[in-house]
């Protein structure tokens, strides 16, 4: 089931075009990683889909719903956590879940406020007011947030902004828990490479307004390459020489081959190899291939 | 609590217990206090007829909640954005005006601190009683009513400018342009312009209908028509806030 | 002309005579009567007296359009100066629309004595066919001052107040603090 469609979706800032009918799927239990430089319109395009901002063309239906006629009902079900946000310095971190659940609609006992708090990693006995907090337990608390009202749909704009490599860690592995228990689809906009890599099985690339890739995270396609390291038992140098096709070793270390992998499935690609005679032990993801698509999709390279 | 009660409880929380809320009440009574002791150690205000004194100390009243108001107003939306807290209020299933409806629920609050804060000085200066109990009673009623004006006006501007300085200059313009005829004493408004801004100006109204109470002790039925041009002020100021709060964008 | 002729001149000359200026003085003479009285004295900052004003049409014909104003000067020695009514009194003028022959017109002015010296009042009326205004008697009276403004009063709140308000405040910071830990 499409969770978000978009056709042709078009916004003009004083005649200043910033989305260029831009179109893009999401589905149910996704998570999809939203890519692009800044000032390419990802902010834009979360806040259109929000019903936040109003969109110059196209069609957008989130859930289901036309954000701009339907924006009150979608939010029940919707849920963001911007990039840039505020908070009410005064206000404890109990209170402010306590509020925002109360625009949801709903009565957080102590108990369940004590239980969110933790799942972000933060003190439930912190009473201290917000304005004490460091920027990576603002960020856990706006996550815990964004969880209030039970989401089917969640955007997260940097959602790992501030938090250290365990704290990033940690939220990985709730949102995985999430994606996974509860089903809930996951748009996340971010510059952190290795968060998409982790998270994400799609991701979309988008460069001066234009989607410029969507696809899925780990299947190369014909434009796409991923990097492998494989490790094989006294290759000799002419078994090297027999390597197939849409294989290029990028360099060798020891008993290491780092090969690039182009036009196949890395699953394809062991298969020919170990076909082609090479004595294939073991074989590893070399991370950067995301980069290397992120690069390519957003440099002025291949459309 | 519903969204709008929790809104509210949120806008008054912040209005009296923040450290904004704790200057901006001191610096009431403050002003109050200022004015109640230059009343009385000036050896010619110290003579004031008590219907002068008390009239006098009204307006003060009126033009420090009005004040309060137009800056709670200009903060309404605009600051929210400022602060960069607003997003997470649009994300949230309620709409514009039920934000703006605590937003003004707050205004008019903040004029009830600020009118109890004064009975004290209003009770202390009228101190034969003369007119008393009206005073109080029409400086409540007209408070509100131009809060809700000036307060409503500056609001649905903020729903729309960008920063709240923007609406804050734009506020503080009105409140002089109100302000500014009633400065000008009797004398300069009994021309027909002078008259014409007397008529149209809801900050003379409120401050003739006190001068009509206290000082010249005339009765409700002199007042009618200055609450019925109050009230349709009032309405157009609430009707502004429904209009421009429909659709909030950042 | 003989003595008869000149008996009669001199007898009905001095009529004529009497006559043409009993007529001059009747046409010079106002139809208006203007009186006020004014209230008990002493008087002080903050009383609110009545003084009586009466119009009385001492004429032959009906009169209609009167207007009738009060006017009050302050006559401080060497500052003597016109008072605008303003805040002394609500009313300072009527109209009254016919006083026939004989009729007494009479009315209250109230007044609030907000300042304290010495002063007059005077009634002024006008009527649309004359050319002179009628001008009352000018009562003459004193205002004692009276400080109105009471500092036991006034001075506990002015100083009390923003105290009080301090330590709320104060009391709450304390309070907000302690339950941080």
């Amino acid at each position: 089931m499409k969770v978000i469609e978009v056709q042709g979706l078009t916004k003009s800032f004083d005649g200043n075009a910033v989305l260029k009918g831009i179109s893009m799927t999401v589905d149910r239990g996704d998570i999809y990683g939203f890519l692009g430089p800044n000032g390419s319109g990802k902010t834009t395009t979360l806040r259109i889909l929000l019903g936040i901002l109003s969109r110059d063309a196209g069609d957008v239906a989130v859930l289901g719903m036309d954000p701009s006629v339907s924006g009150h009902r979608l939010r029940q079900d919707v849920n963001i956590l911007p990039e840039s946000h505020g908070f009410y310095a005064w206000m404890r971190a109990d209170d402010y879940l306590r509020f925002f659940a109360q625009l949801y609609g709903r009565r957080l006992a102590r108990p369940d406020c004590r239980t969110r708090l933790v799942q972000v990693g933060l003190d439930p006995g912190n009473r201290r007011p917000i304005r004490t907090f460091s920027r990576g337990m603002k960020q856990r608390l706006g996550i815990a947030r964004t969880f209030l009202n039970d989401p089917q749909l969640l955007f997260l704009d940097e959602p790992t902004n501030g938090l250290d490599p365990k704290g990033r860690r940690e939220i990985h592995d709730l949102l995985l828990a999430l994606n996974r228990e509860k089903e809930m689809t996951i748009v996340i906009s971010t510059h952190i490479l290795d968060d998409v890599e982790r998270l994400c099985n799609r991701v979309a690339i988008l460069d001066h307004g234009k989607m410029s890739y969507e696809g899925f995270l780990n299947a190369p396609t014909e434009t796409t390459s991923v990097r492998y390291r494989f490790r094989v038992e006294e290759a000799e140098k002419g078994q090297l020489s027999r390597i197939p096709p849409g294989i290029s070793l990028i360099e060798r270390n020891g008993p290491w081959l780092t090969c690039s992998i182009e036009g196949q499935s890395p699953a394809q690609a062991i298969k020919r190899l170990v076909n082609a005679g090479l004595p294939l032990v073991e074989a590893e993801p070399v991370t950067g291939g995301l980069e290397e698509l992120y690069l390519k999709h957003t440099a002025g390279g291949v459309q | 609590m519903s969204a709008v009660g929790s809104l509210l409880r949120k806008e008054l929380m912040e209005e009296v217990f923040s450290t904004r809320g704790a200057v901006l009440y001191l610096t009431c009574s403050a002003v109050l206090s200022i004015f109640a002791i230059l009343l009385v150690s000036n050896t010619e205000l110290s003579l004031l007829d008590n219907a002068q004194a008390v009239y006098m100390m009204c307006g003060i009243v009126l033009a420090l909640g009005l004040l309060i108001a137009v800056v709670r107003g200009s903060d309404g939306f605009a600051g929210e954005r400022e602060r960069q807290t607003l997003e997470l209020l649009l994300v949230a299933p309620i709409k514009g005006q039920e934000i703006a409806l605590a937003k003004l629920g707050g205004t008019l609050i903040a004029w009830v601190l600020v009118f109890v804060l004064a009975s004290p000085f209003v009770w202390a200066v009228g101190s034969t009683g003369q007119n008393l109990g009206p005073a109080l009673i029409y400086l409540f009623f007209s408070g509100m009513l131009l809060t809700l004006i000036l307060g409503g006006v500056t609001l649905a501007l903020s729903a729309k400018t960008r920063t709240f300085k923007a609406t804050l200059s734009i506020g503080l313009t009105l409140f002089l342009l109100a302000a500014s005829p009633v400065i000008l004493g009797p004398s300069l408004r009994q021309g027909s312009i002078g008259r014409l801004i007397d008529w149209v100006n809801p900050f003379a109204h409120g401050l003739n209908m006190l001068d009509s109470v206290v000082v010249d002790s005339q009765g409700i039925s002199f007042q009618l028509l200055h609450f019925a041009i109050l009230t349709c002020y009032a309405v157009a100021a609430v009707w502004s806030v429904n209009v421009m709060t429909r659709r909030v964008e950042l | 002309m003989n003595n008869g002729q000149l008996v009669a001149l001199l007898i009905i000359m001095p009529l004529v005579l009497a006559l043409a200026v009993g007529t001059c003085h009747a046409e010079g003479q106002s139809p208006i009567l203007v009186d006020i009285q004014g209230p008990a004295q002493p008087l002080k900052m903050g009383d609110t007296p009545t003084f009586k004003g009466s119009v009385t049409n001492v004429g032959n014909h009906e009169l209609s359009g009167l207007v009738v104003y009060l006017s009050l000067v302050s006559l401080k020695p060497g500052a003597e100066h016109p008072v605008d009514l303003e805040d002394w009194s609500a009313q300072k003028a009527v109209r009254i629309s016919k006083l026939g022959p004989g009729q007494i017109n009479t009315q209250d002015w109230p007044m609030r004595l907000i300042e304290a010296g010495r002063f007059g009042v005077a009634l002024t009326v006008v009527d649309p066919d004359e050319k002179q205004p009628v001008v009352s008697n000018l009562v003459i009276f004193n205002i004692q001052p009276k400080p109105t403004l009471s500092s036991s009063r006034i001075i506990p709140v002015a100083i009390g107040e923003p105290l009080f308000l301090l330590l709320l405040y104060g009391l709450h910071w304390v309070y907000t603090r302690s339950r941080y830990s």
